[in-house]
């Protein structure tokens, strides 16, 4: 595992207390206050706010800080419709550029996503990180890792601990695209890819709504 | 338009010092060198070395430094055909989302770039931004909005200028995707981004080719 910057802890805290909805849309992040909660200076919790400006998570408005983005259902929907998108390019890749013993590789990662015991969220979770992970550096794909890379998970951990109901779409979902890959067919890849990850953020949808971390009229306040 | 941060200043002219060749894929960004060429303190290099890194030009190695990640024809080919995929599901949520005066300021945007001077790159630029922000507001879908965002234009500049042979494909692509998106036809425009850029991409792979830039290429003095 690369070790994590400072920059990138703050940042992680940031989004975790977006998701727990401590951070409500439309507040200003209070950059001295987390630095010294966090025991960190002004520069890493500055780095964060850029990454996170970069991945949506916040607004920067130029002599008046940051703010927290609104977050509404569309928000998260287009937000897996674009993991879709990037992770079927990446199995249209697979596909297309890996080499006999890559494309293996994939399919046997897959196959042990389908073994994992559905009831152990920590190891379908790993099984499921070591699928994405085979799939990331079978495509061959430098462009296509930077962009997964910034698409940072909406839910902090353990998606399949928090995400009720994600175990059983993503086996089925797994199972599918790499049926597409064995059979080289990349626009299936990419669909059964899309199609998952769709299915997976209707889940996330419905965990945030019953957390009331949405943004209502009422709550959203007017942009600074 | 927000003035740009000197984070922001710094970024582009690394983009700049990478599509020129300046600087070689796998090659460490020498961040004090940069900050005493431009003039700023080392906080706005650090800035835009995390900006940078979002979006793809380079990797950072904790406690090494920032290296310059290998541009190459897939490299390109990946970029454009990833930029086409979010425009093409702009494009949908922009027929699910868009109010009629969405409607009536992406065709007003439309009409714009149809009478832009396609011999003057800065005024058709300028329209084709004016058409896509219209897209955008169009959408409604900030998230999509954001990744548009990161997707940085791979060459820093005027397109138009730098790539005069795709001006004619632009033209034609904003009219036939503006005419889809209106008709309610996802598809078609999600189809129109994708040939578009993919001859965008083609163009820019045949420029970086000629400049020697890519990855292995010999370096050209």
């Amino acid at each position: 595992m690369i070790r994590r910057s400072s920059g990138e802890l703050v940042a992680a805290h940031l989004r975790r207390m977006v998701f727990t909805g401590e951070y409500r849309p439309g507040d200003r992040v209070r950059q001295d206050e987390i630095a010294t909660e966090l025991g960190v200076s002004r520069i890493p919790v500055r780095e964060a706010i850029i990454a996170l400006d970069r991945e949506g998570w916040v607004t920067v408005e130029p002599h008046r800080g940051a703010f927290v983005r609104g977050f509404d259902p569309d928000y998260v929907r287009d937000h897996y419709e674009l993991y879709g998108l990037v992770f079927g390019l990446m199995a249209a890749r697979v596909a297309e550029r890996a080499d006999a013993a890559g494309r293996r590789r994939v399919l046997d990662a897959a196959e042990a996503v389908a073994a994992a015991d559905p009831a152990d969220p920590r190891a379908f979770n790993e099984a499921n990180r070591a699928f994405l992970r085979a799939l990331d550096e079978e495509a061959r794909s430098p462009r296509l890792t930077s962009m997964a890379r910034v698409m940072t998970s909406i839910v902090p951990g353990n998606f399949f601990r928090e995400i009720p109901g994600a175990i059983e779409d993503q086996r089925t979902g797994v199972a599918a695209v790499a049926r597409a890959i064995e059979a080289g067919d990349t626009e299936g890849a990419t669909a059964e890819f899309a199609a998952l990850l769709r299915a997976q953020g209707e889940l996330v949808v419905a965990v945030l709504d019953g957390r009331g971390v949405f943004a209502t009229p009422e709550a959203a306040p007017a942009r600074p | 338009m927000d003035r740009p941060s000197s984070g922001d200043l710094v970024a582009a002219h690394i983009r700049q010092l990478v599509v020129e060749g300046a600087y070689r894929p796998g090659e460490r960004v020498r961040q004090d060198e940069i900050a005493a060429e431009l003039g700023v303190s080392r906080i706005p290099v650090r800035e835009a070395i995390i900006a940078l890194e979002r979006e793809g030009w380079v990797t950072v190695e904790p406690h090494r430094g920032a290296f310059v990640n290998g541009l190459d024809a897939d490299y390109v080919r990946d970029h454009f055909e990833l930029h086409a995929g979010i425009l093409g599901l702009t494009a949908r949520r922009f027929i699910e989302r868009a109010t009629d005066d969405d409607r009536a300021a992406l065709a007003a945007a439309a009409e714009g770039v149809a009478a832009a001077d396609p011999t003057d790159p800065d005024e058709l630029n300028a329209a084709v931004y004016r058409w896509l922000d219209a897209l955008e507001q169009a959408s409604h879908a900030p998230r999509l909005a954001s990744m548009t965002r990161v997707m940085a234009n791979l060459l820093p500049g005027n397109f138009f200028a730098l790539v005069p042979d795709a001006v004619p494909v632009q033209r034609k692509a904003v009219a036939g995707i503006s005419a889809a998106l209106l008709a309610g036809d996802a598809e078609s425009a999600a189809q129109g981004f994708a040939s578009m850029l993919r001859g965008h991409g083609d163009l820019v792979i045949a420029l970086l080719e000629s400049r020697g830039v890519f990855a292995g290429q010999a370096k050209t003095a």
